[in-house]
């Protein structure tokens, strides 16, 4: 502070710092502390000759026309990822750069979660211009934890809470590869592991196994009248073969696929269509279950049961009264 | 099978539609039918896991519109939300679907907040057959 050549202090005692919606008027309260400093400021006032002067030469130095790009080059990641990148942004090439495009591809790989910023500047080699993309990594990812929370009130008289994470590993065997793990516990229990492989090198087909354990509450309801409480036991495997209509780079793969919990109108959409060729395998077989509700279902009125049929197992609650 | 397609309309409005579908090809041995429709997202107006189907689909009809923001501390963006769900649940081989109609569909509304544990959703619905419900949930929505 003491090197500061005017000191100006603005009382901001009044404000708190989720104040943000008060923006405005913390800037009056600064022109204000401003204005009553002003025999400090007027110290280095400057005519306007000089000031016209300073603009000038500012405005010379200003970057009138933006090259052509003939080719692009990522720097700070590693060479098989640069060249995903590169291939990605390969349509910028030959082009007049499209600021708003680009910079929307390039909040869109840092959203992808390996990098903490992405830049790009002009780059002049051998005579020649190029696009330079300037990638920064996390130091600390990946692979990457995510805390999952879900609690879900569907019947509010039977409120549902886990907790769990998410653990990913990017560029697990290729670029733009990804295991994702999953582990929850709470209402429901499960373990389980998708491997995310781009097919192609423009990473559009990919092909995703997955296999999980899981222990499910499965609570049937008529209306918001709970029928009966069970939990279902599973052990699920499957293979995912897709196409992704649009991709802006090769990396997380999942991720795109996933897309946003809440859609932006400002990102850039994603579609997939994903042909399961999957099957789920029972953990145990729990017939004698579906017996008795199929007894029950004879013996009580048709619309106090609708809908179940087999494989349940571990009742917890039923309300057929035959069954108590 | 789930395809869904998000169009913004304005910087604050979008609109999405949302088509997802099963089938066990009339196989009947699944044990549990494999899919089962009702509460958010799948016909939120009737209760959790209310039908049961060895083959569905479902189409959903929705509109987002911000109204606020939350302070960068808390969370993010507020959206309200509104929502027409119809789905055709088949009777194949699943007689308990008896008493249901069958193009079960419901509108529901709501308000999605994007906060720091994730969006969360509180809403309501209203269905046919006397349907409705009100929910909220935390976690994933789409």
């Amino acid at each position: 502070m003491e090197l500061a050549d005017v000191l100006i202090r603005v009382d901001v005692t009044k404000f708190g710092a989720t104040d943000y919606s008060n923006a405005d008027k913390l800037i009056s309260q600064g022109y204000e502390a401003a204005r009553q400093s002003v025999s400090d400021l007027l110290k280095f006032a400057i005519d306007g000759n000089a000031w016209e002067e300073y603009l000038a030469r500012r405005e010379a130095r200003r970057i009138k026309s933006v090259p052509v790009p003939s080719f692009i080059q990522v720097n700070g990641t590693t060479p098989q990822l640069a060249e995903t990148i590169e291939r990605d942004l390969h349509h910028d090439e030959g082009r007049t750069i499209n600021e708003a495009r680009l910079e929307q591809e390039l909040t869109v790989l840092t959203g992808t979660g390996r990098f903490s910023s992405m830049a790009y500047s002009i780059a002049e080699v051998d005579r020649r211009f190029g696009l330079r993309i300037n990638a920064l990594e996390k130091e600390y990812a990946p692979p990457t934890v995510n805390p999952i929370v879900v609690l879900d009130g569907s019947q509010y008289n039977s409120v549902l809470f886990s907790v769990g994470a998410r653990l990913t590993f990017l560029d697990v065997g290729k670029p733009g590869a990804e295991v994702r793990s999953d582990i929850l516990a709470g209402s429901t229990y499960r373990i389980s592991g998708e491997y995310f492989r781009p097919l192609s090198h423009s990473a559009h087909w990919f092909i995703a196994p997955r296999v999980s354990v899981d222990s499910l509450p499965l609570n049937l309801y008529n209306r918001n009248t709970q029928l009966a409480a069970y939990r279902l036991s599973q052990v699920n495997g499957g293979v995912d073969l897709g196409y992704i209509c649009s991709t802006a780079s090769a990396s997380s793969g999942l991720e795109r696929l996933a897309g946003r919990a809440i859609p932006l109108p400002s990102e850039i959409q994603t579609c997939s269509r994903r042909c399961q060729a999957g099957r789920v395998f029972p953990e145990s077989a729990m017939s004698s279950t579906a017996s008795i509700i199929q007894l029950c279902q004879k013996k009580e009125s048709a619309s106090l049961v609708r809908s179940i049929s087999s494989t349940v197992d571990r009742p917890l609650k039923r309300t057929f009264q035959c069954c108590k | 099978m789930t395809m869904q397609f998000f169009k913004p309309l304005h910087r604050l409005d979008s609109v999405y539609f949302r088509a997802s579908g099963g089938t066990t090809f009339h196989v009947a041995k699944t044990g549990v039918p494999p899919f089962t429709l009702g509460g958010p997202l799948q016909l939120s107006a009737y209760g959790t896991n209310e039908i049961f189907t060895n083959q569905y689909m479902l189409f959903q009809l929705g509109y987002l519109r911000q109204i606020g923001q939350l302070p960068p501390i808390l969370g993010n963006k507020v959206y309200f939300s509104s929502l027409y769900e119809v789905a055709r649940p088949y009777k194949t081989q699943n007689p308990s679907l008896n008493g249901f109609p069958d193009l079960p569909m419901d509108v529901a509304a709501g308000m999605l907040v994007e906060t720091l544990f994730g969006p969360v959703y509180i809403g309501g619905s209203w269905g046919d057959s006397g349907h409705r419900k009100i929910f909220f949930k935390l976690g994933r929505v789409f």
